[in-house]
């Protein structure tokens, strides 16, 4: 039971093929790790298996028969269920409702509820979860929610379950947990399909990795004979060096200097100096209060007191009263630049186009006061060719575009904005493959080279330590260190993220 | 300190919250007090019968509203089905001289057919509902007036014998209309509360791709939401015939508005997901409140409107004012 087989499928949305004959198999009781860059197909692999997007061509086998699977229902008649990336939850239902939802007990359409509950409580204990089933799955935190889907899965008491990117939202000990639940399903013979791109946890879990490119199949390989190397460099077909800031741009006069910048609730008593050219990392836990300290320089939250200068000139001062931080559009005109961590949620405009979502907040005008296309055209293509934006027309609707050209674009809207003094990066890498990664590396450092002064906050430490000059450290609202990049080591850093120990590098200190 | 001050921000936000689904009593209560000092006369019993009268058919109609809405659709096809549905239980009685059982029976037939159709526009042809049901209603009052030819049917003495217990009737001193509305609303509790097209309606609502993906039968759910409000509507319309004893084309006029006024002062999501039909209910009754107050000051058609529209604005943004009110000083922006 549940041994799967997939055969040439090919897949088309509109003019790009997303898959063009792929062929894999899965046998049961494995566990199986798909990997690829984003838009290498696995998630449409998945999809197609699980019933959500139908294949051009291709066939699909199930235990030696072959099964066509139209939708999401004939799916789980074959045993096949599937958490899904990007799919969340109702989060109007209950956690209960949204477990069941697809196989409510029922007598005659009434609800069982008692029932319900009592099984799903049932269910995500054995998975080792505390979560309430009678609360509202909205109300959840992204992890616990993230959980819920998974309980959704397994609900169904399938042979094949399909995790699509499960631990995206979740921290060590939950990632931990899932573990757990994975195993144990391999124990019970049931063949899991596990689709990933962090390194780790595919080492630590799986028995079988295949890899995909460009839709693609490209390898299958047994896990214990692999390396990360050489799955890194046949998922990229090529080989991935770790990149290292230059100092080389960075220059000793000071553009931004911020003392004692408080926010109740969220951060107290910050103070630190932003140098020309220089690339300024933030890191610390979720929650620590980091985001809503950078996000205070961009006018999304107001502190309660400090003060907050650019070249030389106060431009926030609570006790003094002056705020010309008050909102985004004031920080905008003060030449700071903004790309959010959230690009589906506050970043582009979905259902506009390239052009309108790069150069949206800075229009250019003619001399009769209209959108000067000329113009415009003329600044998109600067743009999008110095940032090496892959798009087939400027009209293309900018969701049709990868995550990584996506991210681009929203560099591109903010440096068009003409922010040229400060420009502030939230995640800057979420959610974009490899490749687009070391490219947005890379175009901080050159514009680092070129006198811009960078503020990045991330919470992938490894993409801190390898692009910055200098790391600030924030633990639950306050700063316990700032490191030059001579004293860059991960322990280090995460001993005062978790506020066992300050650390000011002798040069930062003052 | 982070901990309490996020404590704080989320004791807030459930209070907002509760202000926004409760807030109308609140305000129901307030202008219910304010008219009635104003004009002690509302209090008059043929008064109270008369917004009973009101209120029945629209909190009929909004009860289904609200699964439409909940659906994360639209409904504005209720005047239409209304208004053919009135026509139609009058001229089978009339015209073709069926009887009571058998008129009902087909107009029901009818109705619920057209809500079929609706649901199909919006499952198979993938017509917004908002445009789908308005192109309906459009329709449907043409099928009305080419029906009816333009004109009201109104029943003899005998046809409306059995009607006028519904319509004028009294169970232990309580109208059998008001009995009417609220096994209605039993009815639409259960339905939503206890089984599964409920669970299923508030999924697809909340968030659709994600009922796809749990296996929930989109097209089937939506058909069937469109089905029962125009079920409803045909019982706002047998409700309508019963106290008036006969039928206009223009009977459903307005109708439409009125029950999604009802449903968004009961606090229910426009974005759907979240219904709140004990909420509708109250709803019903305050639209139809101040309707008749205003009539009964015999107020100018601009006042209506002017106050009508005030009053609208004041419950809806009930919730947002309390909010910005406590929060005046807070942190975040």
């Amino acid at each position: 039971m549940g041994e799967v087989k997939l055969n040439q499928l090919s897949k088309r949305f509109g003019g790009v093929a997303a898959l063009s004959d792929v062929s894999l198999s899965f046998r049961s009781g494995e566990i199986h790790a798909v990997v690829g860059e984003n838009g290498a197909g696995k998630s449409t692999v998945m999809k197609i298996l699980g019933g959500i997007l139908q294949a051009d061509s291709g066939t699909i086998e199930i235990d030696g028969q072959l099964v066509e699977i139209p939708n999401v229902l004939r799916a789980r008649e074959l045993g096949i269920s599937i958490v899904c990336q990007e799919l969340n939850l109702m989060p109007d239902l209950t956690v209960a409702e949204n477990i069941f939802l697809g196989c409510l007990p029922t007598k005659y359409g009434v609800v069982n509820r008692r029932e319900m509950e009592r099984r799903g409580a049932e269910l995500l204990k054995s998975m080792g979860v505390d979560i309430p089933v009678t609360s509202l799955a909205g109300e959840l935190s992204v992890a616990c929610q993230q959980m819920v889907s998974i309980a959704n899965a397994l609900a169904i008491g399938g042979d094949i379950v399909i995790l699509d990117e499960p631990t995206a939202a979740l921290n060590t000990r939950e990632v931990e947990t899932l573990y757990g639940i994975v195993r144990d399903l391999k124990r019970q013979g049931k063949t899991v399909i596990y689709v990933s791109h962090r390194m780790k946890e595919i080492f630590d879990l799986s028995d079988r990795i295949s890899v995909l490119r460009d839709g693609r199949y490209v390898a299958t390989v047994e896990t214990s004979a692999s390396s990360e190397d050489e799955v890194v460099s046949l998922m990229v077909g090529r080989a991935v060096t770790t990149h290292r800031a230059s100092v080389s741009g960075r220059g000793d006069e000071v553009v931004m200097s911020v003392s004692g910048l408080s926010c109740a609730g969220f951060y107290e008593d910050i103070s630190f100096e932003l140098h020309r050219g220089e690339v300024l990392g933030f890191a610390g836990l979720m929650g620590c209060g980091k985001d809503e300290l950078v996000k205070s320089l961009f006018g999304l939250y107001r502190p309660d007191s400090g003060v907050v200068s650019l070249d030389g000139q106060v431009i926030l001062d609570v006790e003094g009263g002056v705020d010309k931080l008050s909102c985004p559009r004031s920080a905008i005109e003060l030449g700071i630049g903004y790309v959010t961590e959230d690009r589906k949620g506050s970043g582009i405009f979905a259902a506009m186009d390239v052009l309108d979502n790069v150069l949206g907040g800075s229009c250019r005008l003619n001399k009769f006061g209209l959108l000067d296309d000329e113009k415009e055209a003329a600044l998109l293509t600067e743009y999008t060719e110095s940032l090496d934006i892959k798009y087939t027309s400027r009209d293309q609707a900018i969701s049709s575009l990868s995550g990584g050209n996506q991210q681009k674009c929203m560099l591109a809207r903010a440096l068009a904005t003409q922010s040229e003094r400060v420009l502030i990066l939230m995640e800057p890498t979420r959610g974009i493959d490899v490749g687009a990664k070391s490219e947005i590396y890379g175009l901080l450092e050159e514009l680092s080279k070129k006198g811009m002064s960078i503020l990045v906050v991330s919470s992938e430490l490894s993409e801190l330590l390898s692009t910055c000059h200098r790391l600030c450290v924030v633990f639950q609202g306050r700063m316990t260190g700032l490191l030059d990049q001579a004293d860059f080591d991960e322990e280090l850093v995460m001993s005062c993220a978790t506020g066992q120990r300050e650390f000011y590098s002798g040069a930062s200190k003052g | 300190m982070a901990m309490e001050k996020r404590n704080e921000i989320n004791r807030r936000e459930r209070f907002r919250r509760l202000a926004e689904t409760h807030g109308i009593y609140v305000i129901f209560v307030i202008v219910a007090c304010v008219f009635c000092i104003f004009e002690p006369r509302v209090l008059h019993p043929s008064q109270l019968l008369e917004l009973v009268d009101r209120t029945s058919w629209v909190a009929v109609g909004a009860a289904g509203m609200t699964f439409a809405i909940c659906s994360g659709g639209f409904d504005l096809s209720v005047p239409g089905l209304m208004a053919l549905g009135a026509s139609l239980l009058t001229g089978f009685l009339v015209k073709s001289g069926f009887s009571l059982g058998l008129s009902l029976f087909l107009m029901f037939l009818c109705v619920g057919l057209l809500g079929l159709l609706n649901g199909l526009l919006i499952t198979r042809l993938k017509l917004q509902p908002f445009i789908a049901t308005l192109a309906t209603c459009l329709c449907f009052h043409g099928i009305t007036q080419v029906y009816t030819g333009n004109t009201g049917t109104t029943l003899s003495s005998e046809q409306y014998a059995a009607l006028s217990y519904l319509g004028r009737g009294f169970v232990f001193g309580i109208p059998v209309k008001v009995l009417v509305v609220l096994v209605v609303y039993g009815f639409m509790l259960w339905l939503y509360h206890k089984t599964s097209f409920g669970v299923k309606v508030r999924a697809v609502g909340s968030n659709e791709q994600a009922a796809r993906t749990a296996g929930v039968n989109v097209e089937f759910t939506l058909n069937w939401v469109y089905v029962t409000t125009a079920l409803m509507s045909g019982l706002a319309a047998v409700l309508y015939v019963a106290t008036m004893g006969s039928s206009s084309p223009r009977a459903g006029d307005n109708f439409d508005l009125d029950c999604i006024t009802a449903v968004v002062l009961g606090g229910s999501s426009l974005s759907g997901g979240r219904g709140r039909l004990t909420g509708t209910l109250v709803g019903a009754l305050f639209v139809s409140f101040v309707k008749m107050c205003l009539n009964l000051l015999s107020a100018p058609e601009a006042v209506r409107a002017m106050v009508t529209g005030l009053v609208l604005i004041l419950a809806l943004s009930f919730g947002s004012l309390t909010s910005t009110a406590m929060n005046r000083g807070g942190a975040t922006k």
